[in-house]
């Protein structure tokens, strides 16, 4: 290995490693998490002269497939209230968000409702900041699978719906003080 | 506030590695080889070891056979230890090698060798799909090393090899799923292995401590947990081996 590789790969450890976590982490419990991260990094060590840079979306796909290689994971994604969980304890807090706690979980409700396919393909881009290129590279499709993945996710959660809001239902039992 | 703008919000932010976790890692992943043509992951991945002192080296030339498997691969892991700066300087007397397990995968036979030294170095050599299981190994069927470092899993630093029993594991690749390895229990007479669809008991060898079998009904199991028991039926004790991915 040469000292460049070394300093290059260090930095792509720091930059794009807490992104790498970040999709991890709705995805398998807390615990496995450092697991998951330095095994996809230890396959792009071995495979560093053909990852492509930037390396973000290679990234996220071969973490992807970490986690689908791990039983553990696969298990506990199988139902949707552990999907509920893992993206609970992956977004950010309601407060630090600008919303309420009944927002938040109408929200994570709804994605995790979604089948599997399409919610991956619309938090690539919302939460992962991929590009929908990016994503469809990470995802190993065709970019134009991905954007119908990525448009149906949005239909069937309203996004297209300019006028659509969340439901008020949903908030108002801890608006305490009555609505207006 | 939008479903659309409450699902954007709602983005985790990056969380900063922790320093010691992360240095330690990106130390442990940049020792270790990378994957050359020249030269077989497989391999590599199998004897869970990242040389950083030397390098596991493949002869270019093939050598003929004379003796035992036990014979060449003293003699291959005897001439290594003369080639200067290798890793297997230093190493004094080496001890004949001990077959830690042979079996037949869906690549081939799989066979692996320990062999320690006087010094207290500990060597190795392995075939894994070039040699037919029958007569001797030649020395260009034959990958090996000495000493050096361990990858022991993400999340880990790497560990200098000092032990037998700090080799092997549990491995799933294009051979299929295979596990192997030294006892750390002297008195182990056998080794219970549990995992998802596994659920036999291999022999351990009374000389090598070695233990080791394909275990095609593995496919499914991305971790097993290997038990040792002695004579008396005793536990001696309970590892666990995660399958390493890719």
């Amino acid at each position: 290995m040469s000292t460049p590789d070394v300093e290059e790969f260090g930095e792509a450890w720091n930059r794009d490693g807490p992104r790498v976590a970040a999709y991890v982490r709705r995805h398998v419990p807390s615990d496995d998490v450092q697991d998951v991260v330095a095994e996809t990094f230890l396959q792009a060590w071995r495979r560093w002269d053909v990852v492509p840079r930037p390396p973000i979306a290679w990234l996220i796909g071969t973490a992807r497939k970490v986690i689908g290689n791990s039983r553990r994971a696969v298990r506990r994604r199988r139902a949707l209230h552990d999907r509920l969980v893992l993206l609970g304890s992956a977004a950010r807090a309601s407060e630090d968000a600008g919303m309420l706690a009944t927002e938040r979980l109408a929200a994570l409700e709804a994605l995790s409702a979604l089948p599997d396919h399409q919610r991956e393909a619309l938090l690539l881009v919302a939460w992962d900041g991929l590009t929908p290129d990016e994503a469809a590279t990470a995802l190993g499709i065709r970019p134009g699978t991905f954007r119908v993945r990525a448009h149906r996710a949005r239909s069937a959660l309203g996004l297209d719906n300019t006028s659509g809001r969340v439901a008020a239902v949903a908030t108002r039992p801890l608006t305490r003080g009555g609505f207006e | 506030m939008t479903k659309d703008s409450i699902i954007t919000a709602l983005a985790p932010p990056p969380e900063p590695f922790d320093p010691v976790w992360s240095q330690a890692t990106l130390t442990g992943i940049v020792s270790g080889n990378r994957t050359q043509s020249s030269r077989p992951a497989r391999g590599r991945r199998r004897t869970a070891v990242a040389l950083v002192a030397g390098f596991l080296t493949l002869s270019t030339a093939t050598a003929v056979a004379v003796g035992g498997p036990g014979d060449v691969v003293k003699r291959v892991l005897t001439d290594f230890g003369e080639q200067p700066n290798t890793s297997g300087n230093g190493l004094g007397r080496l001890d004949d090698p001990q077959l830690v397990a042979q079996f037949r995968t869906e690549k081939g036979v799989f066979a692996f060798w320990v062999a320690t030294s006087s010094s207290g170095g500990v060597c190795f050599a392995m075939s894994d799909g070039t040699w037919n299981g029958e007569g001797s190994p030649t020395k260009d069927q034959l990958t090996y090393g000495c000493g050096g470092q361990i990858y022991a899993g993400p999340g880990r630093p790497p560990e200098e090899l000092t032990r037998p029993d700090q080799l092997g594991g549990f491995f799933k690749d294009d051979a299929g799923p295979l596990v192997y390895g030294v006892s750390a229990y002297g008195d182990a007479v056998s080794v219970h292995v549990q995992g998802m669809g596994v659920d036999r008991t291999l022999p351990v060898d009374p000389d090598s401590h070695g233990y080791g079998a394909a275990l095609p009904e593995a496919a499914q199991a991305s971790a097993l947990t290997l038990t040792f028991v002695d004579a008396d039926g005793r536990v001696l004790g309970t590892t666990r081996s995660v399958a390493p991915v890719g």
